[in-house]
């Protein structure tokens, strides 16, 4: 009995894993390796082509009337967007999230259901958004992406649940001794939230990673791209063009690459996933 | 930008709309294979690992959750190729049970199926970790009893565990509920909308983005919005008729 569930366990996670698993072997193939009969389930006459292909200077490029790699350009706005979007969902959320943990005040009880719905419905809004971010002239501009995204009702929920736990004395005995609301905020909340700030870096870094549809939308032009969205477009371009040799490889190689820092993040912040601190909203 | 009122005329015109009736449908067909895969697998597979290993617990929740990180456009990169009909991964394990190749992506069932099944692969994790934080939080004394009275595993798994689980499987089952609305990568990746896979996300994407009719997708995302907010107050109802 024991080793049946065993071998089920281990033929599952594997069955789980087996696609990545061959999108790893398979961006390290000649394309004559990749259209063999049976597939290579082993990698066998590695070649680094497929990396080659989407760094070096490529007909893409030619396309563009650009003389130089556009790659760094897209991890730079990458970058960018993750670094101000964090501080802005983590500065918006913690005020929001202080005044509905601590103060009282009308209609909280209705506002903060009407917060959780927003967890539950970003997807529908999709169109809505794109019109108002169109409307406010922000297409093709980095804040089209930041601004609907700095507002996150996950975080506030977050915050707020943290803020509840932290003993109500401290607040008090800081407004007794003369504490204004900011210096409270600022200099108590602050530093003790540091388990929610650190799930929101990383799931605003998750999201920001895996966002295509929307920055599609938004940034048009090549050079205001993200990572995703162009290491995505060179591949399209390379599939529907037969510049490259072996675009299923690079496409593969492309997958890797952007599914690399993704996995980097979520290893080091296991603990926080497997303890429940992310998927503890849920049961809200 | 917008020209004029028109009233209620975009949402008369989505039902009169054969191919919105067709959408409605393939969507719930989507709802249907994805929420009782991601409400049972996780379940089966927390019942089998929570009194294993530790190390391969913890294997198991990685494995779970990866394919979960490498969401929509880059997963669809790996499985274009598995499902390719000449040389693809699928068509191969198939062959060797005898099976003749299969054109997944061409055809409207086994595209249903296809995108239905890499929606279910990505979206496990979180279903398994509700599932075994509730059997931890289980209180050990129970299983003791049970064993006291001679019970075998098997016997302490479904006359005890599973039905401590049902409250967290109503609720799983009810965040699952509309993973088959929302898939819209996957399908913008794999089919591009073709062969009957348009789901209500895909649609209301493709009204706005490929024919710019701005309005009608914000009705249908209107109509969504009412779908979704509806299953959010069953959801509460649900919960209070639980605890009543």
């Amino acid at each position: 009995m024991k080793p049946i569930k065993y071998l089920v366990v281990i033929a599952f996670t594997a069955i789980l894993l087996m696609p990545l698993y061959l999108m790893l072997i398979g961006s390290f193939q000649e394309i004559n390796g990749l259209m063999k009969w049976p597939p290579n389930l082993i990698p066998v006459q590695t070649t680094l082509k497929n990396y080659e292909a989407l760094f070096t200077d490529n007909e893409y490029s030619i396309h563009k009337g650009i003389d130089k790699a556009v790659m760094p350009k897209w991890a730079v706005n990458t970058i960018v967007i993750l670094i101000v979007k964090v501080f802005l969902v983590i500065s918006i959320a913690l005020m929001a999230g202080y005044a509905f943990s601590v103060y009282i005040f009308k209609f909280k009880k209705p506002l903060f259901i009407f917060f959780i719905f927003g967890i539950v419905m970003p997807p529908v809004f999709l169109i809505p958004s794109y019109i108002t971010v169109n409307f406010l002239g922000l297409v093709d501009s980095k804040w089209g992406v930041i601004l609907p995204a700095a507002f996150s009702a996950m975080a506030v929920y977050l915050f707020k649940n943290f803020i509840d736990t932290i003993p109500r004395s401290f607040i008090d005995s800081a407004r007794i001794d003369g504490a204004g609301e900011t210096s409270i905020l600022t200099k108590i909340i602050l530093p003790l939230c540091k388990p929610p700030i650190g799930v929101i870096t990383i799931l605003v870094s998750l999201g920001t990673l895996s966002d295509y549809i929307w920055s599609l939308l938004i940034l048009r032009s090549y050079e205001n791209q993200t990572f995703t969205v162009g290491i995505i477009t060179l591949i399209e371009f390379g599939l529907e063009t037969d510049w490259v040799v072996n675009p299923i490889g690079m496409s593969f190689a492309g997958g890797i690459i952007l599914v690399l820092p993704m996995l980097l993040i979520f290893s080091f912040s296991q603990k926080y996933f497997m303890t429940g601190a992310i998927t503890g909203r849920i049961k809200g | 930008m917008f020209e004029k009122f028109i009233g209620l005329r975009n949402y008369v015109r989505s039902f009169q709309d054969y191919e919105y009736t067709k959408v409605f449908s393939t969507s719930f067909i989507y709802a249907g294979i994805i929420c009782p895969a991601l409400t049972f697998i996780p379940l089966f597979f927390a019942l089998l690992i929570y009194d294993m290993p530790r190390r391969l617990q913890n294997w198991t929740k990685f494995a779970f959750f990866v394919p979960g990180l490498a969401s929509g456009v880059i997963i669809s990169q790996i499985w274009r190729w598995i499902f390719q009909p000449q040389h693809g991964f699928l068509n191969w394990v198939l062959s060797l049970f005898g099976i003749e190749s299969v054109m997944w992506m061409a055809q409207k069932n086994t595209a249903i199926i296809g995108i239905s099944i890499m929606t279910i692969m990505g979206g496990m994790g979180i279903p398994l970790l509700i599932y075994l934080s509730n059997i931890l939080s289980i209180d050990n004394e129970i299983f003791d009893a049970a064993r006291m009275d001679g019970a075998n595993n098997l016997q302490i798994k479904s006359r005890i565990v599973f039905p401590l689980l049902i409250p967290s499987t109503l609720l799983v089952i009810l965040l699952t509920m509309g993973a088959g609305f929302y898939i819209l990568e996957t399908i913008l990746m794999m089919t591009g909308g073709g062969f009957g896979t348009q789901n209500f996300m895909y649609n209301i994407f493709h009204e706005g983005m490929n024919k710019r009719a701005l309005g009608m997708a914000s009705a249908r995302s209107m109509l969504l919005f009412l779908l979704a907010i509806s299953m959010v107050i069953g959801k509460r109802k649900l919960e209070s008729l639980r605890r009543a």
